[in-house]
């Protein structure tokens, strides 16, 4: 009799287990959605207390936004707005980093050039086509070269009508941050969507893999294909985000800061993979004003990041580091560029 | 003998378990799939399979600005907004498995959910800018 029940207890038990996995996921998140550095942004996180986590992940964006937005009363915008002003540490910190890798990228990417995209219209909304004469006198205000930071936290130009523009690592900054202090607070796994920036916290909650879709720059309801990653983040940059017509062109918001007009490179879109996703957000933009020549150079030439470029004729070049872990959609065929 | 057949009823029983617990896996988790208007975050409106096949159009107001969000043969779009970039009547109308219409000045967000349907993917890179 005893053994008998200890039968149908083990059976019990298996049957409870088997039910438990037909969730399918086997651990709920919690998320939050919400409007932030000029983008919509959802973030999920898995495990404990994922719902007081995710909203402690939202408070850290809107934090980050409101010290590093070019609008309000935020620490940049008071310096452009004055042409100096004083900085926090932790903005001081993002400022070296654009400046260091504007080094890096040889000006490809440069956060002076927010006259120049202002000009365009693309903070305002009010699109307009400035004239090469316009174009010149506003680039020659421009340049990281022109920027000076004292050791107490001081910012100044050295010329007039100048400005800075943390738009292009921001979002990247603000996600590593969250998946930084999410780490800290023993959350293994979290998604967060940064209004196209993925940043990874660890791997799903099952253990596999995340499964993020590389969108396509030609068709807004397609994907090139899928990465398979862990703990990084995936930046995608192209022209099709943001853009207007006129006169039958198109005038896209990546502005090559040696021209002051659109990057015309022969790329449509970049994608970054990379741990750093401050650096990740930088080079989707720098690598996308190289073009495809300079952007697999500059690959071969520097480590720490794997890139996916998708060229104006639909060809798309993977980085080796990379390469087995994307699935181009049928239709694409991928070159792999190797150092 | 005896022991024979009750090892087998177990086996059996435990066989249509499992069958049980894959049927349930399969099932749908929702109803069908439907397109909701969320501002500012929160779901506002939607639309199902049957009430998107009523043309309409709908004004939708936040702090002074306006959408107008237009179903028409089955598909919503917005056809007019008062902020001055204009993206998301640019976007065209919505697609399943697209990307959602998105309105940063009017924080509004439209977009196709499908609770039945397993998406391929956790997220999309470069979806939004």
């Amino acid at each position: 009799m005893r053994k008998h029940m200890g039968r149908t207890a083990c059976l019990i038990i298996s049957m409870l287990l088997l039910l438990s996995g037909c969730g399918g996921e086997g651990s709920t998140g919690a998320s939050e959605e919400f409007f932030a550095m000029d983008t919509y942004m959802r973030i999920t996180v898995y495990g404990d207390d994922a719902e007081e986590m995710a909203e402690e992940a939202k408070d850290e964006i809107e934090r980050i936004e409101a010290l590093l937005s070019i609008t309000g009363e935020s620490e940049i915008a008071v310096i452009n707005a004055e042409g100096e002003g004083d900085v926090s540490d932790e903005t001081r910190g993002v400022l070296e980093r654009a400046i260091e890798i504007g080094k890096l990228t040889e000006g490809a990417f440069d956060i002076t050039i927010y006259p120049v995209v202002d000009a365009w219209g693309f903070f305002s909304g009010d699109y307009r086509v400035p004239d090469e004469e316009e174009i010149g006198e506003l680039i020659s205000h421009t340049g990281i070269e022109n920027i000076s930071i004292s050791d107490d936290n001081s910012v100044t130009f050295a010329q007039q009508g100048m400005g800075i523009d943390l738009g292009g690592i921001g979002k990247g900054y603000a996600g590593q941050r969250v998946h930084d202090l999410l780490a800290d607070y023993g959350v293994s796994s979290a998604l967060m969507e940064l209004g196209g920036n993925v940043c990874l916290l660890g791997a799903k909650p099952d253990g596999s893999l995340w499964r993020v879709g590389i969108m396509s720059p030609f068709d807004d309801s397609e994907r090139i294909g899928v990465i398979e990653a862990e703990d990084v983040s995936i930046v995608t940059s192209g022209g099709y985000q943001r853009y207007f017509m006129e006169d039958g062109v198109v005038y896209h918001h990546i502005i090559d800061p040696s021209t002051g007009f659109p990057a015309d490179n022969g790329l449509a879109s970049v994608t970054v993979v990379c741990s750093d996703g401050l650096l990740a957000d930088a080079l989707s933009t720098a690598l996308f004003v190289m073009g495809e020549d300079g952007a697999c150079s500059f690959w071969k030439e520097n480590g720490g990041f794997e890139m996916l470029l998708v060229t104006d004729d639909e060809r798309i070049i993977v980085s080796s580091g990379v390469a087995d872990f994307f699935q181009p959609e049928d239709g694409y065929i991928t070159e792999v560029v190797s150092r | 003998m005896k022991l024979y057949l009750k090892s087998w009823f177990w086996v059996i029983f435990f066989a249509l378990v499992c069958c049980c617990c894959f049927v349930i896996y399969l099932l749908p988790k929702g109803g069908n799939g439907y397109v909701g208007v969320y501002q500012n975050g929160e779901l506002i409106c939607s639309f199902d399979e049957e009430e998107l096949n009523e043309d309409r159009e709908l004004v939708i107001e936040y702090m002074g600005g306006t959408n107008t969000i237009s179903i028409s043969e089955g598909s919503v779009s917005i056809t007019q907004a008062s902020c001055p970039d204009g993206d998301c009547v640019r976007h065209g109308p919505l697609e399943p498995g697209g990307t959602p219409i998105i309105c940063l000045p009017n924080r509004l967000v439209i977009k196709y959910i499908d609770e039945t349907k397993n998406d391929d993917v956790d997220a999309v890179s470069g979806d939004v800018k």
